[in-house]
């Protein structure tokens, strides 16, 4: 039943994320590592044979462990993951922000000559 | 000063809510340099500190989002760099630096050909900031007596360095931008400067515990990450007198 439970929450997270993608709600190069997960989670859901030898070559005792352990790396790989591209938008942002700052100080500048040359050829 | 492109200085003040303090300052920044590019930079204040700006004569870049100290620093040297800057000299807003010690600045760079030099007031600042000032010195390996000024001279060099995306991961205008200018090969000389109490407002770091031990956490990583394997300890120029 554990195994059953397992491979359907693979199969559930490996549908949403296609969802997602088709809605536009997620970008594929975010996607794929999670239908990577999805896809670990099914085959050690639907073959926990797999698990158990695996655990044997690692020298573990209880298989489980095994995919908690590797679970628990994958989501922290993920979130540290996340936080690299947050920082790259975050600076993608920052660099927007003083761009268009730059240009309105520009534009400011130009409107008050503008209104200097104006101001100087009515006085003519 | 000149004021020809490529040769010429330009005065970046970053500004958060300092209608009350930016006038003077403008206007003694005048009295010194008449013909500079003064260039604030609005850190999405909520009083009339662009009124205030425009009024000084000075080029005015209103963000619309807050990026803090830094953000906006970077911000102006950015378009002090696209005007063809020669030297930049960045100031705070609120009255602490004074325009009459930006000789001493200009007179160290020329004295001892740096690329960087720091105003530095080691009298200046409460507990908390000598606190950090230490912690960042034992950390960093790099020696400073202030290193947290913002009253600073950079030269093309060094602002060709610091209006690039890399530097746009930085949030402070102290132990990063100093990391980075040193890693590589720049010349950072500090020289004794007056400084005055702030007519308005409060550090937006060293007014809290909280935001200081949060500050501390962030410096410390990144003064460890970026710890150079020798010690350095910045030059100082000796001027005749920090009362000039």
């Amino acid at each position: 039943m554990t195994e059953l439970f397992t491979g359907a929450t693979g199969l559930f997270v490996a549908a949403t994320i296609v969802y997602l993608i088709k809605r536009d709600r997620l970008q594929v190069r975010h996607g794929v590592s999670w239908m990577l997960v999805a896809a670990l989670f099914a085959l050690f859901g639907f073959a926990p044979s797999l698990l158990d030898r695996l655990a044997v070559s690692l020298g573990v005792a209880y298989s489980p462990t095994v995919a908690l352990v590797v679970g628990g790396s994958a989501l922290i790989i993920k979130a540290v993951s996340s936080d690299v591209e947050r920082s790259l938008s975050e600076v993608k942002i920052t660099r927007l922000v003083q761009r268009l700052a730059m240009l309105e100080a520009d534009i400011r500048r130009l409107e008050k000559h503008a209104d200097q040359d104006h101001q100087e050829s009515n006085d003519r | 000063m000149s004021e020809t492109p490529y040769t010429a200085t330009y005065y970046v003040l970053p500004a958060w809510n300092e209608e009350i303090a930016l006038g003077k300052v403008l206007a003694d920044l005048r009295t010194v340099d008449p013909l500079g590019h003064i260039i604030v930079v609005d850190d999405a204040s909520c009083d009339e500190t662009i009124k205030a700006a425009e009024s000084g004569g000075a080029y005015v870049l209103p963000m619309v989002t807050q990026l803090g100290p830094w953000g906006a620093m970077q911000a102006g040297m950015r378009y002090a760099a696209e005007k063809g800057c020669w030297r930049v000299i960045t100031m705070d807003s609120d009255g602490q630096h004074l325009p009459s010690q930006i000789a001493r600045l200009t007179d160290a760079m020329d004295q001892t050909d740096a690329n960087v030099v720091i105003g530095a007031c080691s009298e200046r600042g409460s507990f908390l900031r000598k606190f950090a000032w230490t912690i960042m010195k034992l950390f960093s390996g790099i020696s400073a007596e202030d290193l947290t000024s913002g009253f600073r001279l950079y030269d093309h060099r060094a602002i060709a360095l610091l209006v690039g995306e890399e530097a746009s991961y930085l949030e402070h205008q102290d132990m990063g931008v100093l990391a980075r200018l040193l890693g590589k090969g720049m010349k950072v000389v500090e020289v004794d400067v007056e400084m005055h109490p702030r007519v308005s407002g409060t550090s937006r770091i060293f007014n809290s515990w909280l935001k200081v031990l949060w500050y501390m956490l962030q410096t410390l990583l990144l003064s460890v990450s970026k710890r150079r394997v020798e010690r350095v300890n910045l030059e100082k120029y000796k001027a005749a007198s920090a009362h000039d």
